[in-house]
């Protein structure tokens, strides 16, 4: 047992003392790519909606286009409980799901006037960003709204553009909320829960707040497609913590978006403006 | 004292909240702000802030104006904020793009005087929802072209160019993804996006089909003709052209933008040939349509204005004639129910790019040439029984005027052969027509003195002369006329030849003293001059005459003049008693002898004129078409009028005659004994 923590202890402390790392870089052709997304058995998504289609990549990088006719420009992506794959197309203004064999099985025709920019399955329900609406719709798997939570603002559980949302232990939900520059906590009762960071420009503080991922050890990260940088935070504390490499200096990207946890403590980001996936080990 | 002390407290009590939302709403002022131009946050000389290190367009107060660069709009237009995600990942009109040859003004350039963003964007200037602004906040309208013509003036210009600023007309239709002016007008934005992988909409590659056929559908008749010349160019197999391998069918002449004149032409062509330089660039030896190239024959394309509105052929008032008034490049064919091919297809009538066929009916000539009309009407309608024969026979199809006429092909001024004739004759001796010809018809290739307006074949007497193959009888307008039997009135006669002989008079002026004489027997089915000539299949040759009786004497002067003047007769009343001169003893003429023409004294044989020596019959003496020699005799005073010496159709004075040559003193003796059986018994 005690060998055990020491362990534990020393990898933490080299952890610390050599930082994050680019272990994965996977340039392509996709154009300003969006969301990405980490099924059960370890293929990688990511939403390249202006090409009209979804790259799904195995682990060696090696990737194959996802495309269906009533897939039009997809944006998020989230893994469904079941080993498939959620996407939001705001094109085609629907929620599609597909099994874990990666077929459309569901088409969820949502109104014209929302814009999905994210989707995330909590239980039955499914939860989902309506970017221009400054609100959460919550709908079940027939497409039928159940609740709708929030409204255009900058204080208590409004948003101004929410992009994504994921779900952290404790049945905590955090969504990214952009030109605030914050994220926002819930429960999923759907009970307000608070705002973690706020709108800044240095360490701690977001700018443009894009994706955001949860770890299973509860650390939130987020990525600021401005700045260019990825921070972690928990969700007892705004205090965020960046993604340093071994030399202190934070990691920056091009205009980084969606982020997902992967295996091995890999966090993979979109890097929106040069259409790469790129996966970073965080310790 | 207990006022102020109540409100000291008050304010101690609401400082903090005062403060706080003062606080707050200098934070959102920042905010506001900020949220672009980060430059202006507090904390932008904080250590370790993270705004990122970019090489900027432009600056601001000497800084490197991060505020403009792509990332600083990416971070709003990625999808999360506004989905401008086609917009950035398009190739066309990117931030940082360098200018080339393109003058712009009145728009900010990079330092380095390339486009970037803020070229066109400002969120300080229109905003999405003002007229012409057109999201997102552009500098000026772009739905206008402003925005466009700013720096692509050259593509606005009238000529060469697509025009700007026209409406669409009924049945155009705005391409796909396509935007229209606010007075529902074309501007650069209908077929242009500004952003997008396609520099033009509903384009792909160099096909702009799907874009041109939203508002030009009409045109797209053109598909797979011989004018579709990326088909017909790829079918050839070489290089003999242009090369318009994968473009779309309207470039092979035109092109949207620095195209030459208005119709935007795309190949080169000498303009200062008119407007059938287009054409003729093509069709001329050489070009790309040598095998059909113009030939200057035939029909005139130069130099003609036309006086009446055509509006079948969508010709106005004084438009002038070019090789499109009949045809549109566009078409194959005119009913536009003839499916086109790849194969070479010759052309017909019914195709050949003609706006209107020339079918049985001659649609497209008529159009312009309304008095021809009437053929079609008529015997020479080539739906008529002869001609299909004819067409059958020789396996080819005419239509109602390319039957005669070749409207490229003819060389009529470069022939001396009497092409009319030749043309009248290739059916009028047929087998096929009932009006053959080719026995004994009136004489052709007389030089016409110019007396005479009617025409000739280079000036010389041919069929049309006398005949206008195109209108049976003024009188018939455009009615039928097929299969009626032909009168003088009519049978294609250029000038009407009843009741008055006018076309044979136009010629034969001298004959019209018959007009009024005993001789002048118009009826009313034929003219004076009809009653005793035959035009045509005459039953001789001399005079073409068809009054003739075989029986009524022995020689052709008694068979013609007996046929009237016998018992029973129209000229029974002047049988002469006696009349034949002894025709054992030949006379010489006047021209052998030197002292006249054959007509002071003509001589026959039996059966024909002579020229030299004959004998004297009934024309020797008389004139059938004078009633006197003498000039003031030659009306009659009244309708019974009794010849004598001086009338009586006589062609001379009796002294004036050769009898005196051979009688001498016993001229008188000899004529009376020879002419009057009284006189003779006295003798």
């Amino acid at each position: 047992m005690k060998f055990i923590l020491q362990t534990v202890l020393l990898l933490s402390v080299l952890g610390a003392l050599t930082g994050a790392e680019i272990v994965h870089r996977y340039p392509t052709d996709m154009t300003l790519p969006t969301d990405v997304a980490v099924l059960e058995d370890g293929r990688i998504c990511v939403a390249d909606g202006v090409n009209g289609r979804v790259l799904v990549f195995n682990q060696s990088g090696k990737h194959q286009d996802l495309r269906f006719p009533e897939m039009k420009r997809p944006l998020g992506l989230a893994a469904d409980l079941n080993g498939g794959l959620l996407i939001t197309d705001t094109e085609a203004h629907a929620l599609f799901i597909l099994d874990k064999f990666l077929k459309l099985t569901i088409n969820i025709p949502l109104e014209v006037s929302i814009d999905p920019t994210d989707v995330l399955p909590v239980n039955d329900l499914l939860w989902i960003i309506d970017n221009d609406g400054h609100r959460i719709l919550i709908v079940d798997r027939k497409g039928s709204i159940k609740h709708t939570l929030g409204k255009k603002g900058s204080v208590g559980p409004t948003f101004s553009y929410p992009s994504t949302i994921t779900l952290g232990k404790a049945n905590q939900i955090f969504v990214c909320d952009v030109l605030n520059g914050r994220l926002q906590l819930f429960n999923t009762d759907r009970s307000y829960q608070g705002q973690i960071a706020d709108w800044g420009i240095t360490p701690g503080f977001l700018f443009r707040p894009k994706g955001v991922a949860s770890r299973e050890d509860g650390r939130i990260a987020v990525s600021d497609s401005f700045t260019g940088t990825l921070q972690t935070f928990s969700s007892q504390s705004s205090q965020g913590k960046m993604i340093v490499d071994a030399s202190k200096k934070p990691i920056r990207f091009k205009n980084p978006t969606g982020v997902c946890w992967g295996k091995s403590n890999v966090l993979w980001v979109v890097e929106s403006a040069t259409g790469s996936l790129i996966g970073v080990q965080v310790p | 004292m207990t006022r102020r002390y109540w409100t000291l407290a008050l304010l101690l009590i609401l400082m903090p909240a005062l403060l706080s939302a003062q606080k707050a709403r200098k934070r959102n002022d920042e905010k506001e702000c900020g949220i672009c131009h980060v430059q202006w946050h507090p904390d932008r000389t904080a250590e370790g802030n993270l705004i990122p290190s970019l090489e900027t367009s432009t600056r601001i107060d000497g800084r490197a104006a991060v505020v403009s660069h792509k990332q600083m709009c990416l971070s709003c237009h990625d999808g999360y904020v506004k989905d401008s995600r086609e917009v950035f990942g398009s190739s066309n009109h990117q931030g940082d793009m360098d200018k080339g040859h393109l003058t712009i003004q009145g728009l900010p350039l990079g330092t380095k005087g390339q486009i970037y963003c803020g070229t066109c964007h400002t969120p300080h200037a229109l905003k999405p929802n003002k007229p012409g602004g057109l999201a997102p906040f552009l500098r000026k309208p772009a739905l206008t072209s402003d925005l466009c013509l700013n720096c692509h003036s050259s593509n606005g210009k009238d000529h060469g160019n697509h025009p700007l600023k026209i409406k669409l007309a009924k049945g155009q239709k705005v391409p796909a993804g396509g935007k229209i002016g606010p007075d529902g007008t074309i501007e650069c934005l209908t077929c242009h996006p500004i952003h997008g992988d396609r520099p033009t909409l509903s384009v792909v590659g160099q096909d702009r089909k799907d874009l041109c056929i939203s508002c030009h559908e009409q045109y797209f008749q053109i598909e797979l003709t011989d004018h579709d010349l990326p088909t017909t160019l790829a079918k050839s197999g070489t290089v003999i052209g242009p090369n318009l391998a994968g473009q779309d069918v309207c470039a092979s002449c035109h092109k949207t933008h620095n195209g030459l004149g208005k119709t935007m032409w795309s190949q080169a062509v000498e303009l200062s040939g008119g407007k059938n330089a287009y054409c003729i660039s093509c069709h001329v030896k050489g070009g790309l349509a040598q095998q059909k190239s113009f030939n200057h024959k035939g029909h005139t394309t130069r130099g003609v204005t036309i006086k009446q509105a055509v509006p079948a052929l969508g010709i106005k008032a004084g438009d002038k004639l070019l090789c499109i008034s009949c045809h549109d490049p566009h078409q194959w064919e005119y009913s536009k129910k003839h499916a086109v091919s790849k194969k070479n297809e010759e052309g017909t009538e019914y195709t050949s790019f003609l706006k209107l066929p020339d079918d049985a009916s001659g649609q497209l000539c008529v159009a312009c040439h309304v008095k021809q009309k009437s053929i079609a009407q008529s015997d020479h309608s080539v739906s008529r029984e002869g001609f299909q024969q004819h067409f059958k026979a020789e396996k080819i199809f005419k239509g109602q005027c390319s039957v005669c006429h070749n409207t490229h092909g003819g060389d009529w001024k470069a022939s001396n052969q009497d092409r009319n004739r030749t043309l009248c004759e290739s059916c009028h001796t047929g087998d096929h027509y009932p009006s053959t010809i080719g026995g004994f018809d009136h004489p052709m290739g007389m030089v016409l003195d110019g007396s005479t307006a009617l025409p000739g074949f280079k000036g010389k007497m041919t069929c049309t002369t006398c005949h206008d193959p195109h209108v049976w009888g003024k009188s018939h307008g455009e009615s039928l006329t097929a299969d009626l039997d032909g009168t003088d009135a009519n049978s294609f006669l250029r000038v009407s030849n009843w009741p008055e002989p006018k076309l044979c008079l136009t010629c034969h002026e001298e004959q019209s003293s018959i007009l009024g004489t005993d001789h002048d027997l118009t009826s009313g089915t034929h003219s004076a001059c009809s009653f005793c000539h035959s035009t045509h299949n005459a039953a001789n040759p001399y005079g073409l005459v068809n009054a003739w009786d075989e029986n009524a004497g022995t020689t052709l002067n008694e068979q013609i003049c007996f046929a009237c003047h016998q018992t029973g007769e129209s000229g029974s009343e002047k049988i002469p008693g006696s009349w034949n001169h002894p025709r054992e003893y030949g006379t010489i003429s006047h021209p052998v002898r030197g002292t006249g023409t054959w007509k002071d004294f003509p001589l026959f044989s039996v059966d024909a004129p002579a020229e030299t020596v004959g004998f004297i019959d009934c024309f020797t003496c008389h004139d059938p078409h004078r009633w006197s020699f003498d000039p003031d005799n030659l009306v009659k005073s009244g309708e019974n009028e009794e010849g004598n010496y001086m009338t009586s159709f006589l062609r001379n004075p009796s002294h004036k005659t050769l009898c005196t040559d051979c009688h001498g003193a016993n001229t008188l003796w000899k004529f009376n004994y020879y002419h009057d059986p009284v006189k003779r018994k006295r003798y």
